[in-house]
């Protein structure tokens, strides 16, 4: 397993910067893009699930609690993937005013929150057998429900702006200025002191760790492009409809 | 230090119902908001008073999914 593993996990992100490429020059549409990526990514959760939680050795320190990290870590991978997509897209929003980018920068922020509660609750879960509680106001933990709190006030945003490109523009504003408390959250652990473990180098872990956690990283990013496909088309229908309702209106 | 099964268990458990209920509640949106798109554009696609009088609202097509 450790000679062929570390190859298909090389093979898979060639697969995945192919596919992304050939999505972001057009010549692959976004449907089929999200179902390659899905249909990679659930056999890929299966297979390290089971790396993860039967194969790799239990940590010398935390024991078999440690298994956690294989779902709490991958889901700051798709926070991270979610919220960059709405970063990206509410910049172009901006330049362009194109609503297709608006409906990327939605579909990002309800992703990105739905990776983002996953991480949470999977890292109080952890916290609790290794630190003795289930929440505290250390900065790492702070920073990342801030970010949570942030994004979830996007939502609401778009919720109460009625005009489709006004809360377009405000909209991207926020998820703009909700994007800077990524690296926050990402030093938070080297800036100040914090009950949080830095991040780990694959050269400190063993390497059934680093192969069950890269698979299971990528089986998340996987998972995370479909539903970010699935959730701009969803996006997209409904602005569309929108759109033509409150141009009818303000022409009437 | 501690066997932590239990604590495992909760954690996989609770990221599949976060991933696997989002997954599935958007399936159904993107379900009904396509059927609610091709039902509008079949009434734009005719014309004349009989299918205008069927045709339904723009808007209250949209927001039917959500209700």
């Amino acid at each position: 397993m450790l000679t062929i593993g570390p190859i298909v996990v090389y093979l898979l992100i060639a697969f995945v910067l192919v596919t992304l490429g050939l999505r972001l020059s057009g010549r692959l549409p976004a449907g089929s893009f999200g179902s390659l990526w899905g249909v990679t990514g659930l056999p890929l959760l299966a297979v390290g699930s089971y790396l993860g939680l039967a194969w790799s050795p239990a940590d010398w320190q935390m024991g078999e609690v440690q298994r956690i990290m294989y779902v709490h870590f991958p889901s700051w991978v798709g926070t991270a993937a979610g919220f960059s997509t709405a970063l990206v897209a509410s910049v172009l929003y901006l330049a362009k005013r194109e609503p297709r980018f608006d409906y990327w920068a939605h579909a990002g922020v309800e992703v990105g929150l739905v990776f983002n509660a996953t991480g949470l609750i999977t890292g109080s879960i952890w916290g609790r057998p290794t630190w003795g509680i289930w929440w505290t106001w250390d900065p790492r933990l702070t920073s990342t429900a801030v970010m949570f709190i942030i994004f979830v006030g996007y939502l609401v945003l778009r919720a109460y702006i009625e005009e489709p490109d006004t809360r377009a523009r405000f909209t991207s504003a926020v998820a703009i200025i909700g994007f800077l408390n990524l690296p926050v959250v990402y030093f938070s652990v080297r800036w100040w002191r914090t009950l949080h473990q830095p991040q780990s180098t694959p050269e400190t872990v063993a390497p059934e760790m680093v192969l069950a956690l890269r698979t299971m990283m990528l089986a998340f990013l996987l998972v995370c492009g479909w539903m970010l496909t699935r959730r701009w088309e969803l996006a997209r229908l409904r602005g569309e409809a929108e759109r033509g309702s409150w141009e009818m209106e303000t022409a009437g | 230090m501690m066997g932590g099964t239990g604590f495992i268990a909760a954690a996989y458990l609770f990221a599949a119902l976060i991933l696997g209920g989002y997954s599935v509640a958007l399936a159904r949106r993107l379900r009904r908001e396509r059927a609610s798109s091709r039902m509008r554009e079949s009434g734009q696609a005719t014309s004349g008073p009989a299918a205008a009088a069927g045709r339904a609202d723009p808007a209250q097509a949209w927001m039917a999914p959500e209700e």
